[in-house]
């Protein structure tokens, strides 16, 4: 049924143009799939699900992400993961792992149509984000691994550096996706 | 501004979190055998001190886990946070500047 109708960005009617001057390059990734996982890290039947399914076990470590089978794992708590994966690939990871977890205390949710990725990037990128997010992203204190919860023009988001070093990947929620993106282009006109 | 330590995050913006109230009040057991005074204790009364005091903090807008905070409520100085389930610490530092 759903093949019926086109898909949408929450971002679909906003212009993204090139990169004027000194202003970061910001772009919008759609069409990911999130799936939110949750359940005990130390536990035997939850270790050896993820290490199945996923090829390593969640990150233990507060605010670190990893990359397995082109899934990236987010900590987001101490018994809580965010598993962004490939477009439409999310609804086959989310069966394997539930069939895999089957009678372990966990939980799998996809949340593929509440969240949004934003990816900040060029030589302005931190102090764009820094414009108004408390976070110290200065290369001394935010590395690649890393990710963080914290805000962003007072939205709740996600953030961690691309793979490539070259700027930052934003999730956000996909309500505050036009908002945030809006607000990231005015924002962006003091660099050009 | 101050920088607030969740136990899981680290130093983080004030802004990131969230007042819970009184920390360590254990619910009772057997309320159905409270006296009326004894419950509404539980319920409402609090210490509410001039100094230290410890409360419980949730990292809203990170984690979303609540920790334990040691406050001084006069000079706001946060001298030790921990995770819920851990006791407070022992030395009392909170005299120190």
């Amino acid at each position: 049924m759903s093949d019926l109708f086109e898909r949408e960005s929450p971002l679909v009617e906003i212009k993204l143009g090139e990169a004027k001057g000194n202003a970061p390059a910001i772009e919008e990734k759609p069409f990911l799939g999130y799936l939110n996982l949750r359940g005990k890290s130390g536990h035997t039947g939850f270790q050896a699900a993820t290490l199945k399914v996923l090829g390593v076990e969640p990150p233990t470590e507060a605010n670190t992400v990893i990359e397995s089978n082109d899934i990236r794992i987010y900590w987001l708590g101490p018994d809580e993961w965010l598993l962004v994966t490939a477009a439409g690939q999310q609804q086959a990871i989310k069966a394997e792992l539930m069939s895999a977890l089957d009678g372990v205390f966990s939980s799998v949710v996809d949340n593929s149509s509440g969240l949004a990725m934003i990816h900040v990037s060029g030589a302005n990128a931190a102090a764009l984000i820094a414009t108004d997010c408390p976070l110290d992203l200065h290369p001394r204190e935010f590395k690649p691994g890393q990710c963080a919860q914290t805000r962003l023009a007072k939205a709740g988001m996600t953030i961690s550096l691309l793979p490539d070093e070259t700027g930052f990947e934003i999730i956000i929620r996909r309500s505050f996706a036009d908002y945030l993106l809006l607000w990231l282009q005015d924002a962006a006109i003091a660099f050009e | 501004m101050l920088l607030i330590k969740c136990p899981w995050c680290g130093e983080r913006d004030e802004s990131e979190f969230s007042y819970a109230g009184e920390a360590h009040i254990a619910r009772p057991l057997e309320t159905e055998k409270l006296s009326d005074e004894a419950w509404a204790d539980y319920l409402f009364m609090r210490k509410n001190p001039k100094g230290a005091h410890r409360e419980q903090w949730l990292h809203a807008a990170g984690c979303r886990r609540y920790f334990n905070a040691e406050r001084d409520t006069v000079s706001y100085r946060i001298s030790a946070t921990y995770k819920i389930d851990e006791k407070p610490p022992r030395d009392q530092s909170r005299n120190q500047s």
